[in-house]
């Protein structure tokens, strides 16, 4: 006998035992003759409707069980849950028989990823392996129908009953699902399952185990956890700390740090303290955990570490928080949290060890004491407040009068925005900003435009740089044009100074030179915002804008058809009507010419006709609400024609409002509900433009509100595919794009 | 063997002082500076309008799918740093803050990560699954000092700020009745569809703390919102928003016990298994909603009318107020004054950051506990009987299979 048809006489005959043990125990078991026959028959039809493998079938006999499995954790249960659970354990049994019968010689990893429904992995070729192949997609099928028996067998065993799923934990398909399982169940028994499995499971479930120990909160695994963290294995040590300290044991309580220790394990131990102590304060254990976060902020730990410390002390109400919090006031991320936990300490005597440092300290020591004992309302921060505002350092000077709601000196602003401390820094920069602003807005547009330029010019990040230009551009100055031609060619301020630059421009006279600058820029500038304003721009002059909105990408030119009302079945006939499939699935043939709707569509008695629409402005959306009015619960159909001269791969960026379906070329490439509104794109969709004409047919619904779409059309990297380029209107489809003299070889035929 | 909460659920807010509203707001009070860098976690269709909002302060984008991830990292342009492993970018010492718009089942654990990283979260609502997940956020929020926001526009719009005052000003008089209501959800997903993951796409990644199912399209990018695991179905999508805004126009009752019971009609097609239609009731005992006179909000898919897709309706003895979500707005029924601007949840967040109001406050336990109580719902209909759950002690009143199935206990290296 050949070897394939001796494999499958044996696997007829496995499969006739699996049914004739599953129909034993239906019939014999003791269980089975005492319980409802629904039960029996329910587990034993989900067996074999696993098998088969039929959709709708899994799904019901699914259902059923469900039902059953909640029926029984009922307080009021007639059943009793452990004749259902002993059910669900016998066919997990028989399924775990059965795929071990599976003869695949596959890794786990691939029956992980094997298709479910039988179709077939692309390592096995149906041509080399088609029997391994099809075992590799049922052995699949078999481990997730396990998975899923694991997940139910969960919701019904009794939580002293745990220690049966143990067998289970060393299955590599069923590892992972059990360990859940247990976690789910809880209880002490399910907690020695998951301790005892520390010395039995495999190398990447132990780690799993190590993890739910801590997350469930099993107290009783610290001394495993503790051996395993002192062990060898890297991993599983590290996972063992973490563990631990969610259960409240810190690192240093299970071993000392090595200084050699890599600086990203150096961390995570520093941070499996913190949590630890953390824990302890939350379980009300408030002296081990101070001890603990004042021993932690002397670590070298990170600065958001030390912020979390500090908190936790003063979580705790320690008496110690003030003195550790003053050793980090001159620290850079630190400072914030510092000066809050101080103005938070209640322990008395904190304001006098203030009052007392303040004339001996330095300027940002004294700054911060004086945001502390203003905040604190101390009755001696007035008179320290005035007497700062005469200090002799700047940094104290701006402290004192922007805690007493003044304007700082502006000539403190400058140096300490250019040369202050790191948290001093920010804020004179805003300050100064923010003078330069109301400068601006009361008319004293030198002063502003020279502070805006200072800014603009100083060392500083980008986004201050950006605010100036901002400033700049509301002042439309025509001074400051060759400064902001200088910073358009700076890619991190670009876009700020070529809007700037439009707005210049824009309040220029209205002469052949503007119009051409504004021309210019819209057309080679790749920055929206500005590209937008200078369309804008050149719309409020009356240019014809069209021809550049469609030279960023946005189809412009649309048909549109309706309305209907938003009825499934009826729009679904209209799809079909006009020519598009919409399921995802169906097989499309690749045609040679897109397929034009008909020029009248008849619905439900009456005549549509299709109407010409432009779509305008930036982003350039078709308004459906302005062509046919006010709706509600209504669809609409638009259709569009993009010439290509070659195939390519692009995007469309979609606006619309409400949900919208997307045919390109009779596929259907993108459905979604909901809306985004028509403000700005914030869909993408992956197509694939044909050499020739490419049909865009969209369906948009209306729930409420605006009613409309707008399209454009990127390349993969996001530059604008040109359709202005595509565009040349003779071919007697009014406003529907069509070619230039080069592509017409490409669609000689195609004459819509 | 899970720890029963026996502290008081206020132990994480309870930081004194530190959390006052305003301390942080005072002049010359200053937290990170103008300038906030994010990291952007999940750039899929809703990561990439965030990521639209804050472009600027972007320095990194992080996704398991390739294609996500060349889409969010061009939309920022060059110098974005890109990260398949969550865990790398909150490595970065340079970025202030995530933002993390992953589907709602990696929430929880990536907000927890980003707290004990030292970043502030901006997560995307639904902000949880269930009340483990809500807790864990709130206590690493408050532990770690960061602030942490919920994405949800409706509780924040002027509409839902309109409704706080109309009730505390008690001008709808008692309470009879809340209710709010979302869209149906779709049948679908075809399990022929199951085949291997697309090479761009860490389909284990993807799945993380979720039970293991294998890849399908109709699984995965938009489709999970569908399944009862991950999305919850619109009762969470949507509801958790609406639940946070009766809740808080309520008083936000996080003391006493809620009894949940649903009813619905399950899928007759395709493996998403949220029920099509869904009619649910909370109801509070003890805590502030029945001093507020109203102690239940009710909950329906579809909505009553069409003329909105979800919604909320207040009705009192002495005015009955509707609000609707029409797109991205939301407005108050029979209010055309123009003055309901939308919120802007980024906006609010990046200020908040800006000013240092950190640690956990109300907003945020609202939004995590109304996300959990929208899971409840779901649960309540799947047993097919109501559900009890204490929000003192976290208790499920002895009902196992209720507790078993709120809890989410992660996989593989994947656990909180």
């Amino acid at each position: 006998m050949s070897r394939r048809l001796k494999r499958c006489v044996l696997k007829g005959a496995r499969q006739t035992c699996f049914l004739a043990v599953l129909l034993a125990l239906v019939v014999l078991s003791p269980a089975a003759q005492e319980a409802a026959p629904s039960l029996d028959d329910c587990v034993a039809e989900f067996g074999r409707a696993l098998l088969d493998a039929e959709p709708a079938r899994v799904r019901d006999a699914r259902r059923e069980m469900e039902a059953l499995v909640f029926a029984a954790g009922a307080r009021d249960a007639a059943s009793d849950p452990g004749t259902l659970c002993d059910a669900l354990m016998r066919l997990l049994e028989s399924l775990t028989d059965e795929a071990r019968a599976v003869d695949v010689p596959l890794e786990d990893e691939a029956l992980r990823s094997a298709p479910y429904g039988g179709k077939m992995p692309p390592l096995l070729s149906i041509f080399a392996f088609p029997e391994a192949a099809r075992q590799a997609a049922a052995r699949a099928r078999i481990d997730q129908a396990r998975r899923d028996l694991m997940f139910w067998i969960s919701l019904v065993i009794d939580e002293g009953r745990a220690a049966a799923l143990a067998p289970h934990l060393n299955d590599s398909a069923l590892g992972e699902e059990t360990i859940s399982a247990l976690a789910r169940v809880g209880g002490e028994s399910a907690g020695r399952v998951l301790i005892e499995a520390l010395k039995t499971a495999p190398a990447p479930l132990r780690l799993s185990v190590i993890r739910t120990l801590g997350t469930c909160g099993i107290r009783d695994a610290v001394p495993a956890l503790t051996t395993i963290a002192r062990g060898e294995d890297g991993e599983a040590r590290w996972c063992a700390v973490d563990a631990l300290s969610v259960l409240g044991v810190p690192g240093t309580a299970v071993f000392p740090l090595d200084p050699r220790t890599p600086p990203s394990l150096a961390a995570r131990y520093a941070a499996s303290c913190l949590r630890a102590a953390l824990v302890l304060g939350d379980r009300g254990e408030r002296r081990d955990a101070e001890r603990l976060i004042e021993r932690f902020v002397d670590l070298n730990a990170r600065r958001h570490q030390i912020c979390a410390a500090l908190l936790g002390l003063s979580r705790l109400g320690s008496t110690a928080v003030t003195r550790h919090a003053l050793g980090f006031i001159g620290t850079p991320g630190v400072r914030a949290t510092a000066i809050d936990v101080i103005v938070a300490d209640c322990a008395p005597g904190v304001e006098d060890t203030l009052i007392k440092a303040y004339p001996v300290t330095d300027p940002s020591m004294q700054a911060a004491i004086l945001e502390v004992l203003t905040r604190r309302q101390s009755p001696r921060a007035p008179g320290l407040l005035q007497q700062a505002l005469n200090a002799s350092h700047a940094e104290v000077r701006v402290a004192a009068a922007r805690l007493q709601g003044l304007d700082p000196v502006e000539a403190d602003l400058w140096p300490l925005a250019e040369r202050g401390a790191p948290w001093i820094r920010h804020d004179a920069l805003r300050l100064f900003l923010e003078l330069a602003w109301r400068r601006a807005a009361a008319g004293q547009k030198d002063v502003a435009r020279e502070q805006f330029i200072a800014v603009l010019q100083g060392r500083f990040p980008p986004e201050a740089r950006r605010e100036a230009l901002n400033g700049l551009e509301r002042l439309a100055d025509a001074a400051t044009r060759p400064v902001l031609e200088r910073w358009a060619r700076d890619p991190d301020v670009a876009e700020a100074a070529t809007c700037a630059l439009v707005a210049i421009i824009s309040v220029a006279p209205d002469d052949e030179e503007a119009r051409g600058e504004l021309l210019e820029l819209a057309r080679t500038t790749p920055h929206e915002a500005a590209a937008s304003a200078a369309v804008t721009a050149l719309a409020a002059r009356g240019a014809d804008v069209a021809p550049l909105v469609r030279q960023q990408g946005y189809i412009t030119d649309w048909r549109v058809l309706g309305p209907f009302p938003n009825d499934a079945a009826a729009l679904a006939a209209l799809d079909a009507a006009l020519g598009h499939a919409p399921p995802r699935t169906a097989a499309v043939p690749r045609v040679a010419r897109p397929a034009d709707p008909p020029a009248t569509v008849s619905h439900e008695g009456a005549e549509f006709v299709w109407r010409d629409v432009h779509a305008a402005g930036l982003p350039a959306v078709v308004d459906i609400e302005a062509v046919f009015g006010p709706y509600t619960q209504a669809a609409a159909y638009g259709f569009a024609k993009v010439a290509q001269a070659q195939r390519c791969s692009a995007v469309i960026h979609l606006v619309r409002d409400d949900p919208i379906t997307i045919w390109v070329n009779g596929k259907q490439v993108y459905e979604s509900g909901g809306s985004r509104g028509l403000d700005a794109p914030q869909e993408r969709v992956h197509i694939t433009l044909e050499t020739g004409w490419n049909c865009f047919l969209v369906r948009v619904l209306q729930d409420a509100g605006p009613w409309g779409y707008g399209i454009r059309l990127t390349d993969r990297q996001g530059a604008p595919i040109d359709l202005e380029a595509q565009a040349m209107p003779d071919d007697g489809m009014a406003g529907i794009g069509v070619t230039r003299d080069a592509l017409r070889p490409v669609l000689s035929g195609d004459a819509p | 063997m899970h720890k029963q909460n026996t502290l008081t659920r206020r132990t994480f807010l309870a930081a004194p002082l530190l959390l006052a509203p305003g301390v942080f707001a005072q002049p010359g009070r200053r937290g990170a500076g103008d300038r906030v860098v994010t990291g952007h976690i999940g750039v899929g269709a809703r990561g990439r309008a965030l990521l639209e909002r804050v472009r600027h302060g972007a320095a990194a984008v992080c996704d398991v799918d390739e294609d996500h991830l060349a889409e969010g990292a061009a939309l920022v342009g060059a110098g974005v740093r890109v990260y398949r492993d969550y865990r790398e970018l909150l490595e970065q010492p340079d970025i202030d803050a995530v933002i993390i718009a992953t589907p709602d089942h990696w929430h929880a654990l990536q907000a927890v990560h980003a707290c004990e990283a030292g970043k502030d979260v901006y997560i995307e609502t639904p902000a949880c699954r269930v009340f483990e997940e809500a807790e864990a956020i709130l206590r690493a929020a408050a532990w770690y000092g960061r602030v942490a926001h919920v994405g949800a526009s409706g509780p924040r719009s002027a509409a839902a700020a309109f409704l706080r005052k109309r009730m505390r000003d008690g001008a709808l008089g008692p309470l009879r009745r809340v209710s709010c209501w979302g869209a149906a959800n779709p049948e679908g997903g075809d399990p022929a569809g199951n085949r291997r993951a697309p090479a761009t796409l860490d389909w284990d990644r993807w799945i993380g703390p979720s039970r293991w199912m294998p890849y399908n399209p109709d699984r995965s990018h938009g489709n999970w919102r569908w399944l009862f695991d991950i999305g919850g179905g619109n009762a969470r999508q949507q509801g958790a928003e609406l639940l946070q805004t009766a809740l808080e126009a309520l008083g936000a009752p996080h003391t006493g016990k809620v009894t949940v019971s649903a009813q619905g009609a399950a899928p007759s097609a395709g493996f998403w298994d949220c029920p099509t239609t869904l009619e649910a009731t909370w109801s509070f005992s003890g805590g502030a909603a029945e001093q507020a006179g109203a102690s239940t909000i009710h909950w329906r898919q579809p909505g009553p009318d069409d003329a909105s897709t979800a919604g909320l309706l207040s009705e009192g003895e002495i005015e009955t107020l509707r609000l609707d979500r029409c797109g991205d707005q939301w407005r108050v029924e029979g209010q055309d004054d123009g003055a309901h601007e939308d919120a802007d949840p980024v906006g609010r967040w990046l200020d908040a950051v800006r000013a240092g109001r950190r640690g956990a406050d109300a907003e945020l336990e609202t939004a995590c506990r109304a996300a959990a109580l929208a899971t409840l719902a779901n649960v309540a209909w799947r047993l097919g009987r109501p559900v009890t759950y204490d929000l003192d002690t976290g208790g499920y009143g002895g009902d196992t299979q209720a507790e078993r199935l709120m809890r989410a206990p992660g996989r593989g290296p994947y656990r909180l």
